[in-house]
């Protein structure tokens, strides 16, 4: 498992660099401007391009790369050019909220997903079964900002049980902090819940037609014994495999979410560079994303070699 | 100024504004102790009409305010919520946009009171010795927050530094300066290269907030702010690009200013967010009210405060034809006046909030509308004959730029022409290239807005040889400019004759083509008082406001 580790991440370095050179000059397509969209309608050419030349982008492309990447193996990722703020000390205060979002999602897409999954197939075909694939459907299809713009309404404004919004005062018990995540991570987490409870149903109706477990059910072994103790771990692969591939989009997701409720996270961030074509913070969110992609995709190949011992190396 | 739901506010402009007054012309004595109940105070303030007519050095005497009133103590936090976050706290490098995050740490000479009038804060008087020149006397009891003392030269070192600040989004202004000169330790000079009557206006937004002078080295003010306002900015509190958090200035010169012992304010973005913000009591001031979200607001008891300069209109800049010759012929851009129906857009933009007249200033710029201006002139039967007349009978192609930011009001405009047969070809550009566009001659015609502030700035926007909004360079605004010249070395009256003759000249030369007047809004909680917005605000200032409970 170690060697299997250490592979993956020594496969990681190259794919970040190459992610990274790639990320910058992509970046550059963005035809907004910096300098103007930071002085605003009303200011002259002159101050423009004065504007333009203290922030270094009237340099070459290429020195502008070398600047960036040299300062970046460093771990120094340069300043926002919109509010003066180290990089890194934005995304230490950023990367939590939004890994918060995200990992509450995934928690509440696997505990509905594999319920709502597993109890639609051991009543496979009958109504329970109907009802859930027509409530996974509308999961799926529904979009989750949508959703959030409801919750946000319904529950935060319009009744009042949870935050609308995440806290304008900075929150001061753990508590306080999870509170305004409930709505967000529920909104967040219903499409990955629909089509993590698909994959479980036909997962799991697939491993109770096996020839084990009949014969397991056929000695009498009880059904709940059955499923949790023998057809869990054999369906739980391509779940899991799902699961893994819900990370990034939840991550994607929550960029919508996070504007919805204001919730000071990576997407809040990501979108506002990308609108203001903010180019060190465009490279760090891109960077941040792509970094756990690839970090939750070599998790994912422990978990499988985990479950399953066929696909460990020799 | 306008008020809605409630007239409560407009009445404690009054005693604020009062307040603000007395404050400004008290001596540090008085404003030292807002606990305890103090003696009968007797103040004086001056008042300077910021047009031209009072060049010499007319003063009017303000209310004369004796009180017996303890100030009350700052209690709570007032919560803000913004629109676009803090690129920069330094004053000399700040939009409007961002002036709500550096209203709470800087003073600025002067304010404006819910009615839009000019009254004294650092400064408490300003005169105008000669058309091109202001005088202003200073407070002497004013301490910035790394413990400097503020005074004339201090004043004149801030002015020389935003004149030369690289980047500033305000240097049309600064640029006009010739000289600033110390006249005595509260008392300073600054010299224009042409009249500048609303200077004493300008000096109560960004460019009259004064810096440290231990700041004026070239020192990085981004994350810095460096004034003398009644809060200090807490870099602990602080989170960049989320919420900026400001503490009681103990020091400052004026308590009544202090209402709230801390200020925040948060960028929300989302527009829906910052009324759920609002709504859900998260927010106490909800800054960029759209017109559409006002009646959402108001029919939860939110009350309404709007500041109507918001002037959308389109401007025909290549009147030669050089990229179209159809648009020399001023037929046919009086063809485009013609199609627009100011009533269907603003029930499209302004949610009907507007007032859909014609002419550049409403009626809330009492001294410079001219209500003959404010007639219809939507008359598309009349725009289709103009270019029937001028040759465009089978229709007429125009290109304009449209970045999504403007894009409900170009699809109604598309449209409105598109009635009378001009066919619009949309030139789609990025968010922020508008101005960088119309200023280096790209766009034959285009929509803009305004926020306006006084005819002296906001017509010389649009005529003269060297206006910003006439890259060619064209001369068929030189006799407008010159009426604005003289304009601006004219009394009260003749001036305001002069500015309708120039407003109607731009219409009827088919250049300009108003779209009506919408409002800057903000939104605040019933339980918050004090709340002022004036011209050039985005949202409310924090001085002197209140939240009960």
């Amino acid at each position: 498992m170690l060697k299997l580790l250490a592979t993956r991440l020594m496969a990681a370095i190259p794919m970040m660099f190459l992610v990274a050179t790639l990320v910058f000059f992509l970046a550059q397509l963005n035809p907004v401007d910096p300098a103007a969209t930071l002085l605003g309608d009303d200011a002259s050419l002159e101050a423009i391009a004065a504007k333009r030349a203290a922030m270094g982008i009237d340099r070459p492309l290429i020195v502008q790369y070398g600047d960036w990447i040299s300062s970046a193996v460093t771990g120094d990722l340069g300043q926002n050019w919109f509010n003066g703020e180290e990089i890194t000390t934005e995304l230490r205060d950023r990367i939590p909220v939004t890994l918060s979002m995200v990992f509450g999602a995934l928690t509440i897409a696997i505990i509905v997903g594999n319920t709502l999954g597993i109890s639609a197939a051991l009543k496979a075909g009958r109504w329970p079964d109907r009802l859930i694939t027509v409530v996974s459907s509308l999961g799926l299809a529904v979009p989750n900002f949508w959703i959030s713009m409801v919750f946000s309404y319904y529950f935060g404004v319009k009744l009042g049980w949870l935050p609308a919004i995440w806290p304008t005062q900075r929150p001061d018990t753990l508590l306080e902090w999870l509170k305004p995540l409930v709505l967000p991570c529920t909104a967040l987490g219903i499409s990955s819940s629909a089509a993590i409870a698909r994959q479980s149903r036909s997962s799991m109706i697939g491993v109770l037609q096996r020839d084990y477990i009949r014969t397991a059910l056929a000695k009498g072994m009880p059904v709940r014994r059955v499923v949790f103790k023998h057809a869990i771990r054999n369906a739980a692969i391509p779940v899991v495999t799902l699961a893994g591939f819900q990370l990034s989009a939840l991550i994607g997701g929550a960029i919508f979410i996070e504007l919805v409720f204001n919730i000071p996270g990576l997407g809040n961030w990501g979108v506002d560079a990308i609108l203001r074509a903010n180019i060190p913070v465009i490279l760090a969110f891109v960077m941040v994303a792509a970094l756990t992609v690839v970090l939750v995709n070599i998790l994912l190949d422990l978990s499988y070699a985990w479950l399953n011992p066929k696909v460990r190396p020799e | 100024m306008r008020t809605t739901k409630s007239r409560m506010s407009r009445l404690l402009a009054v005693p604020v504004a009062l307040s603000m007054l007395a404050a400004a012309c008290g001596g540090s004595e008085e404003t030292a102790e807002t606990t305890e109940p103090e003696a009968a105070t007797t103040t004086e303030a001056r008042q300077v009409n910021t047009d031209t007519g009072e060049q010499t050095t007319t003063t009017v005497a303000a209310e004369v305010t004796t009180t017996t009133e303890p100030i009350p103590p700052a209690s709570g936090t007032l919560r803000m919520v913004e629109f676009s976050p803090v690129t920069t706290f330094n004053p000399a490098g700040s939009q409007t946009a961002q002036s709500a995050y550096l209203y709470p740490a800087y003073d600025t000479l002067t304010r404006q009171t819910n009615d839009l009038t000019v009254v004294p804060a650092l400064a408490t008087g300003w005169t105008r010795p000669d058309d091109v020149t202001w005088e202003f006397t200073l407070r002497d009891d004013v301490v910035f927050h790394d413990g400097a003392a503020f005074n004339a030269q201090v004043a004149v070192d801030n002015f020389n530094y935003h004149a030369s600040f690289q980047g500033n989004p305000n240097a049309a202004t600064w640029s006009n300066m010739v000289e600033a000169r110390v006249v005595d330790d509260t008392t300073f000079q600054v010299e224009f290269a042409s009249p500048n009557p609303s200077f004493p206006l300008e000096m109560s937004m960004v460019m009259g907030m004064m810096i440290s002078p231990n700041f004026l080295d070239g020192s990085d003010l981004t994350r810095n702010p460096q004034g003398s306002g009644p809060w200090i900015w807490s870099e602990e509190e602080s989170e960049a690009g989320v919420t900026e958090v400001y503490n009681l200035n103990p020091e400052h010169w004026n308590p009544a200013d202090q209402g709230v012992e801390q200020v925040t304010v948060t960028l929300v973005a989302d527009n829906n967010a910052r009324m759920n913000a609002l709504l859900t009591g998260e927010a106490d001031i909800m800054a960029t009210t759209r017109d559409a979200q006002l009646q959402t607001g108001l029919d939860a008891g939110m009350m309404q405060i709007s500041v109507p300069n918001y002037f959308p209109y389109v401007f025909i800049i290549d009147r030669e034809g050089d990229s179209n010759p159809a648009l020399a012929d001023i037929r046919v851009r009086q063809a485009i006046l013609k199609a627009m129906d100011l009533e269907a857009y603003n029930d499209s933009i302004h949610a009907g909030k507007g007032d859909g007249a014609s002419g550049i200033f409403p009626p809330a710029f009492g001294e410079f509308h001219d209500p003959a201006l404010s007639a219809s002139t939507y008359d598309p039967e009349g725009a289709r004959a103009l270019l029937a007349e001028a040759g465009y009978g089978d229709g007429l192609t125009i290109n304009m730029p449209m970045m999504p930011a403007i894009s409900p009001h170009m699809d109604i405009i598309v449209q409105m022409l598109g009635a009378v047969g001009i066919t619009v070809e949309i030139d789609q550009i990025n968010n922020g290239e508008l101005g960088p566009r119309f200023r280096s001659g790209q766009s034959a015609l285009t929509w803009n807005r305004a926020l306006l502030v006084h005819p002296a700035k906001d017509l010389g926007f649009w005529i003269g040889e060297n206006a910003p909004m006439n890259p060619f360079n064209l001369t068929d605004t030189n006799d407008l400019y010159d009426k604005l010249q003289e304009a601006l070395s004219s009394d009260p009256d003749t001036a305001k004759a002069l500015y309708s003759e120039i407003t109607q000249g731009l219409i009827d030369m088919g250049a300009l083509i108003p779209l009506g007047h919408g409002g800057q809004n903000g939104m605040y909680a019933p339980n918050v008082t004090g709340v002022v917005m004036g011209l050039n605000m985005q949202a409310p200032m924090p001085y002197g406001v209140r939240v009960d409970g």
